[in-house]
């Protein structure tokens, strides 16, 4: 699992590049992207726990983005679309592609769907950690000044 | 043309508009969210004490207004995700509303942040390269595996880079570059690889459109719904567009015959 978190850290790195992102900030991200899948591949080996793995996994995601955003006086977004990418279930749209094209059409629906309900818990979790963790950072810095 | 407040700091606000709604222009059209974009046009104005701004951003338009003065109107037709312009750009209305600069160095040092930090072409391949292969160990693939996705992350930002300097954009180029995302992984296929999935999601994922699913996602929350239904459409299309192109070569190797695990 271990190596797995840091294979996720080495594909926020990676994409990061991708998308010019560059110096420190690339190390952050990182960080973001091994600790996000760590918890959330922890959280999802718990049987029956379903999207819970992708919805904690983007909310710390969100959370640590904003809060690396506060205190480097960046854009959050620099942080998040990397660490954000390994957690698109790519997997499962694959799945059903391939199933689609072999004609097995019920359990082409099944990871469609399967796929669109793990997007939803992605962008639940970030837009939580958003909602939730900007105000708090805002007032913080209010009091400290 | 009557005298306002800024014409006596011999800054005529034309000038200034335009300079603001370039800075503006620049973070849209490299993937920033509509109230970061919002945000730094009206901090640029304030800086530069121009009166009453009015700005609006659409995800493919923009506009700025200041009272009894002009108004600026940009298009926006080409987005690209460009995360260095967004912080570049963002640092530098931060350092203007330090300390502001005379107007020419403020558009010098911006056309300098739009160009800013870009890797070479070359560079990119290798980045998308070591990206598929994460991606493709992540999700289930063997040892193996990595080699034809290290090759499929490095064509598909080939096709993809290819397409971009052409001109073409959008959902046509989405489906090329994704039809050149699967050709490794069939090829794999057909050479007894055990996971060719791993391989293809390697490859398709260098395309997915994970910023604008973020950004969807922030507009949201802002209060932004126009940018963020304009932008979850978007990402639905390009995804759709994935697909079907990611489909044609694998439709065709099973129409032949060729094995799949």
């Amino acid at each position: 699992m271990i190596e797995s978190a840091l294979l996720s850290g080495l594909t926020a790195v990676a994409f990061g590049l991708l998308y010019q992102v560059s110096g420190s900030t690339l190390v952050v991200a990182g960080v973001i992207g091994t600790v996000s899948w760590g918890l959330s591949s922890l959280l999802s080996s718990i049987p029956g726990s379903g999207l819970l793995g992708d919805f904690v996994g983007a909310l710390v995601v969100g959370a640590m983005a904003e809060i690396a955003a506060s205190v480097r006086h960046q854009p959050a977004l620099v942080f998040v679309v990397p660490a954000i990418i390994v957690f698109v279930p790519g997997d499962q749209v694959y799945e059903s592609m391939v199933a689609f094209l072999k004609s097995h059409f019920l359990s082409g629906m099944q990871y469609g769907m399967g796929a669109l309900m793990a997007a939803g818990a992605l962008s639940v979790g970030l837009a939580l950690a958003t909602a939730v963790m900007r105000p708090m950072l805002r007032r913080g810095k209010r009091k400290a000044v | 043309m009557s005298q306002t407040p800024s014409d006596q700091l011999s800054i005529p606000t034309r000038k200034v508009l335009k300079v603001i709604a370039d800075a503006g222009t620049a973070l849209l059209a490299s993937g920033a969210e509509v109230a970061r974009v919002e945000d730094t046009m009206q901090r640029l104005a304030a800086a530069y004490h121009v009166e009453a701004v009015e700005v609006i951003v659409l995800p493919t338009a923009l506009f700025v207004s200041a009272a009894g003065s002009d108004t600026v109107i940009r298009r926006i037709r080409r987005r690209a995700v460009n995360l260095a312009v967004v912080a570049a750009v963002n640092q530098l209305s931060r350092d203007v509303s330090h300390k502001p600069v005379p107007i020419g160095e403020l558009e010098e040092r911006l056309s300098e942040a739009r160009h800013t930090a870009r890797y070479r072409p070359e560079a990119n391949l290798l980045f998308a390269a070591v990206g598929a292969g994460a991606i493709s160990q992540l999700m289930g693939g063997v040892r193996v595996d990595i080699i034809p996705a290290l090759v499929a992350g490095a064509f598909t930002q080939f096709v993809r880079e290819r397409l971009h300097r052409a001109g073409l954009v959008g959902g046509v180029a989405d489906m090329i570059s994704a039809v050149a995302a699967v050709l490794p992984g069939v090829a794999a296929a057909h050479w007894d690889v055990p996971h060719p999935g791993a391989i293809l999601v390697g490859g398709i994922m260098v395309l997915t459109p994970g910023l604008l699913m973020t950004t969807a996602v922030r507009d949201g929350i802002q209060g932004d719904l126009l940018s963020a239904a304009a932008r979850i459409l978007e990402a639905l299309l390009s995804a759709g567009a994935i697909a079907a192109g990611a489909s044609l070569p694998l439709y065709v190797y099973f129409a032949m015959g060729g094995r799949w695990t």
